[in-house]
Order: structure tokens, then C-alpha cells, then sequence
């Protein structure tokens, strides 16, 4: 049950980084990449977390209609079951934007 | 127990202890597992939900009620205003502590940490996950981020043991260390915390045969607030280390763990509904039986979660799952009868326990991989106070903690949790020197903490209590002293020899350890 939850946990984050991937010109630097994996990823990867999956259009459109601007102030205000700044205590603004353009399928902002 | 034992269940336990016997004495290995079948059980939490929302519903329809929210939902949880295009604050995950400090550094090795501390000025505070409620994190100054040092970093499969970068996540060591056939020995119930954060703070789990995640440090690298590197263990700077392995990140940065681990293994999580008292009256089986064992009382009534914890046999299969809304369910039903003059609490009390009754207890089941059967969500965002009373202590405080919620009618639902740690050796650790028992008391986010919590403090301290470092708490450093009468000289000299200067006490850290 474990191995088939883990196996499918990956296939989704695989999924949902490709997919957001291809619908987005956001383009993540190696140290957001990392930034992201060490705190975003952990739910929103994480069905059970019921947080809106990466590369998941239907649970991302709702959100996406209050523009990118509440998005962030979402994500680093706290929202739900998410707590302010998502544990990242690295992160800036510019960190915030490029994940929530990944994560969603956002354009990126210039 | 009443009807709340049905022949099936207590079945289901007797087996779960059987089996339990044989293998929970430090499992050294995937299971040699025995055969064991543990089925027939719905899910306790979501049987709970369903209860608790008809008490609710059913009240609302009596048109008895109040406007009763439930909780944050989808309101901003910042303690603070946020101004997109200007720098970003840092905030804690429970949002009741925050700062804007100056400069934030992520460093991503020793030598970046290093350069770090020499240079600051002003205070520097290192930070994990941000998931302590108490504010050993603020800082005007420097913030020091560990976010980017994060992975495994050697492995030794003679001795079970591997160092890791001390930023990594709990959630992530699990997956990182199966390949190498390596796990932790025990894990909190829930993984969010830094491994550095975890065990600055001797953040623990439960079980009597295992420390808190300090005690499972068999070597760590600690950069000064100087920029010097210290590699210490048992038999490398010996008193750095004793110190630096519960040291609420006031001796410098430790940016590298060695953590004895053990073979890859397998649990199976069982949840119940008990009677509180019943599950009191048993407590020392219950911990001596099992690999693990905590209880979640409900204030206000008779119940507990129970969650019982052992190596996983053939045959185990998961049955339901976590419902991360459960909280906000029961306080739901709080809210709808508990505001009544008069009588509330105790409709509250009898609503609950009788429906309880009528239901039985049912158990939930989880299992598989140790780090996927330890770990819970979280998505409730609460308030928390802990101490550690000895061991032997810890039933009469629960006791005199559940007698006064309800004498003094305190307006508190959330669960609290009793779990027990096995002593250490380890200077400022809650369990230096003895066995404790651990009690949680909790208070939703969104509403004041402080006054409840002045209520059941002064409990704690009666029976020897010692405060959870990164939980909240009202003591300073002259009664915390008193606390630790082996070592707490010992730690501060060192502090203070190590950061003279004091570069890396904020206020709350001055005010435990230097009053």
C-alpha cells in the first residue's frame, strides 16, 4: 500500500512538473527548484494533504480566476491548511511567483 | 468499557498486542513479520466526523444555535500586513510570531554558514521548517534559512547510521534514507520539522523504549558564532556535543547530523475510541505492550483517541484513512451546544460520550513504511503549550488538567496528547535524567490561547514540569534552571564561552537562558 502510494506520488509530481511545465513559459532556477521541493512539494504532491495538486488544471482553474496577485498573497499570508509562506523561509517574492506560475500553469510575469 | 468494546475490536487489539510482544524490542529488521490479520474496523476519525456533524446538524436544526464559524477557512492566517513589492516578513507556521529582519542568508554549505556568522552583525537566529510556536526564531537582524541545505550526505550500512545536511525535512529523511535500507527509529506524528530544528528543540515522538529525535544524534558538525567548525561526538568534543544536541540554536549553526538509524522497516497504526479513564487505569500495559502508544483526550468529555503502534505482520491491510478536517468537525459541535448557559459543557459531555456509546469504538488502520504510518496531516492551524512531567507523574496531572477544564469550564475542545519518551543523558534535553511523559494542550489558531493556557500552566509546574524549548510557555531562566539542576551551568558556560558576545540570543532566548 506504502510502495503503491509513493509509486503514485511520483508519477504524479512527474506528471504535474511536466505538465505545468508545458503550459507555462515560467522558467525555475536550480535553487527554486530546490526551494520548491524541499517545502511545496511535500503537499501539494500529496492528495491527501488536500492541497490543489501540481499539474492538476481542475483543482488549479477556480484559483487561478482570483489572478496571481491574490495567489501570492494566499501563499505567503497562509490560506486553508497551508501556513503562511508554506515553510519557506527562503523564499521571496520572485521565488513565490516563479513556483506559483510552475504549480499552476500561470503565465510568467515579465 | 460498556458498549464501546465490541467482541471484534477487542479481538483485533488482543492480536495487535500479541504480536506486538514478540517484536517491539528495538525491531532490528523489515518484520520478520508474524502472521497477523487485523481487519473488520471502520475509520475511528471518520466515524467521529459523522457523529460530532450530526450533533451539530441536529442542533442547528433545533434552531438553538449561535453563528458558529468554523475557524480560519480561507481567511489570511498572517499575523501581519503583507505589501506585495516590498520585503517579505518571516512567519511561523502557527502565525502567532514573526519579524522582518534585515538580511536573510541561504546558505548551502559550511563554509557560506560560516562566512554568515563572522560577518553579521546584530543578532543572527538559525530556522528549520518554522513550525516552533515559541519565538526562538525573531530577529531584526540576520535570518539564517536552511531551507537549501537539504539531502544525504554519507551513509555507513555496518553501523546503521547516516549524516545528513540538517535542513532536511523529516518528511523527506524517509524517502532518502530507503534506499540505502536505513530508517529513523521513531518519528513525531507529524514530519514537517527540519532534522537542525527537530533537534535543537528535542522534538520527540512516543514510545518507551526511545528518546526524542536528539537521542538518536551520534554526531554533528556545529559552525560557531566565531565561524569555526566543530565536528563533535561522544568522543570528539564531548560537552559541545551533550550541549549542542538540545541547544534551541544558541550555540552557533549545526548544518550536519549523524543519526543512528536502523533497518528499513514496516508499522501498522491502530485508532480506537476509549474511555479515558479505562485507557489511565491500563496505562503502563498499553506502554510496555507496544512499540508505541499515545492517547488524545477529549476536554469536556469522558473519550480518548488511543493509537497503538507496532511492527507490521503478514496480512495487515489499511482500512480508512486520516480526515484532516476532523478538528474542525468536533469544534463544530462544540461551538453548537458548549455557548449555552448554564449547562453547555455538559450537554456537550453527554452528547458526545453517548453517541460514542452507540456506535462503539471502531478502529482505524494504517499501514506500511515507517516514515508513511508515523506522520499525519496537519491542516488545522493551532496553538500548542507542552511539558514533560517524570513519567510516573503524568496520569495524576492528566487527571488534575481534565478536572479543572471542566471545573473551570474552559472553553477548549481540541484534543490534548499524552505520549511517553525514554530518558537521556543529554543536558538540556526534557528527558534528562528521567522517563517523561509528555501532555499537549492546544487551542484553535484563531482564537486567544493565552488565557486558557494560564489556566493549565501552573498545573504542569506543580507536578515538575519542564516546557517543550519550541512550544509556548511562561517561564524564564531562573525557574527553568531549577529544572535542570545537573546541567544547566554546564550549558551556559559553554554558551557563553562559544558566543561571548552573545550574537545569537534573541529576546526569548535571553530570557530563558539569560534572565
Amino acid at each position: 500500500m506504502s510502495s503503491l502510494r509513493k509509486t503514485y506520488r511520483i508519477l504524479f509530481l512527474l506528471a504535474g512538473v511536466t505538465l505545468a511545465a508545458s503550459q507555462t513559459q515560467a522558467q525555475m532556477d536550480e535553487r527554486q527548484v530546490q526551494l520548491l521541493l524541499s517545502n511545496c512539494v511535500q503537499c501539494h504532491s500529496a492528495p491527501e494533504t488536500g492541497a490543489p495538486l501540481m499539474g492538476d488544471p481542475s483543482a488549479w482553474e477556480e484559483r487561478v480566476g482570483k489572478g496571481e496577485e491574490q495567489l501570492l498573497l494566499n501563499i505567503i499570508q497562509g490560506i486553508g491548511g497551508m501556513p503562511p509562506m508554506g515553510y519557506c523561509s527562503s523564499c521571496d517574492e520572485d521565488d513565490f511567483r516563479a513556483m506559483l506560475q510552475m504549480m499552476t500553469g500561470l503565465p510568467e510575469t515579465k | 468499557m460498556n458498549g464501546l468494546t465490541g467482541c471484534d475490536n477487542r479481538y483485533e487489539v488482543s492480536k495487535v498486542k500479541n504480536s506486538s510482544d514478540r517484536l517491539n524490542k528495538m525491531d532490528a529488521g523489515n518484520g520478520a513479520n508474524h502472521a497477523k490479520k487485523v481487519s473488520g474496523s471502520n475509520n475511528t476519525r471518520r466515524n467521529f466526523i459523522k457523529k460530532t456533524s450530526l450533533l451539530a446538524a441536529g442542533a442547528a436544526a433545533a434552531g438553538s444555535l449561535p453563528g458558529c464559524g468554523l475557524g480560519q477557512g480561507e481567511q489570511p492566517q498572517s499575523p501581519v500586513k503583507i505589501e506585495l513589492g516590498k520585503p517579505l516578513p518571516w512567519i511561523n507556521w502557527a502565525g502567532n510570531e514573526y519579524c522582518r529582519p534585515a538580511h536573510r542568508a541561504a546558505p548551502t554549505n559550511d563554509e557560506e554558514i560560516a562566512e554568515v556568522l563572522r560577518s553579521a552583525r546584530g543578532v543572527v537566529r538559525p530556522v528549520g521548517a518554522s513550525h516552533s510556536f515559541s519565538p526562538v526564531v525573531p530577529t531584526d537582524d540576520t535570518l539564517l534559512t536552511t531551507d537549501l541545505l537539504r539531502g544525504v550526505i554519507s551513509h555507513d550500512p555496518e553501523l546503521m547510521q547516516a549524516e545528513v545536511w540538517a535542513g532536511t525535512r523529516i518528511h523527506d529523511l524517509g524517502p532518502l534514507l530507503a534506499p540505502y535500507g536505513q530508517a529513523l527509529p521513531n518519528q513525531p506524528d507529524m514530519d514537517y520539522p527540519s532534522i537542525g530544528g527537530a533537534v535543537a528543540n528535542s522534538v520527540h515522538a512516543t514510545g518507551k523504549g526511545f528518546g526524542s529525535m536528539s537521542a538518536y544524534v551520534v554526531g554533528l558538525t556545529l559552525i560557531t558564532p566565531a565561524g569555526e567548525l566543530l565536528d563533535c561526538s561522544a568522543d570528539k568534543n564531548p560537552e559541545v556535543f551533550q550541549a549542542a544536541r538540545t541547544s534551541v540554536g544558541s550555540l552557533g549553526m549545526v548544518s550536519r547530523l549523524k543519526l543512528q538509524n536502523q533497518p528499513s522497516y514496516e508499522l501498522t497504526e491502530v485508532n480506537r475510541i476509549e474511555n479515558t479513564e479505562d485507557i489511565l487505569d491500563d496505562l503502563e500495559a498499553r506502554f510496555n505492550d507496544n512499540r508505541h502508544f499515545e492517547f488524545l483526550p477529549l476536554p469536556h468529555t469522558s473519550k480518548s483517541l488511543s493509537v497503538t503502534t507496532n511492527l507490521a505482520a503478514a496480512g495487515d491491510v489499511s482500512e480508512g484513512e486520516d480526515d484532516a478536517e476532523a478538528l474542525q468537525t468536533l469544534r463544530l459541535a462544540f461551538d453548537s451546544v458548549a455557548w449555552i448557559p448554564g449547562f453547555g459543557a455538559r450537554l456537550y459531555r453527554q452528547l458526545i460520550d453517548s453517541e460514542m456509546e452507540k456506535q462503539g469504538e471502531q478502529g482505524a488502520i494504517r499501514t506500511g513504511a515507517s516514515y508513511r504510518v508515523f506522520p499525519h496531516v496537519r491542516t488545522t492551524r493551532f496553538r500548542e503549550m507542552e511539558y514533560t512531567v517524570p513519567a510516573e507523574l503524568g496520569p495524576a496531572c492528566l487527571r488534575e488538567i481534565l478536572q479543572t477544564i471542566r471545573n473551570k469550564n474552559l472553553p477548549v475542545c481540541f484534543p490534548l496528547e499524552y505520549r511517553e519518551v525514554k530518558g537521556d543523558d543529554i543536558w538540556l534535553s526534557m528527558y534528562e535524567g528521567q522517563d517523561g511523559a509528555a501532555i499537549s494542550f492546544h487551542q484553535f489558531g484563531d482564537l486567544d490561547y493565552k488565557a486558557t493556557f494560564a489556566h493549565i500552566e501552573p498545573i504542569f509546574w506543580k507536578y515538575r514540569g519542564r516546557p517543550h524549548w519550541g512550544k509556548i510557555h511562561t517561564l524564564d531562566a531562573k525557574r527553568l534552571a531549577a529544572l535542570y539542576p545537573h546541567h544547566w551551568q554546564d550549558f551556559q558556560q559553554l554558551r557563553q564561552s562559544l558566543d561571548p558576545q552573545g550574537k545569537m540570543l534573541n529576546k526569548h532566548l535571553r530570557d530563558i537562558f539569560v534572565g
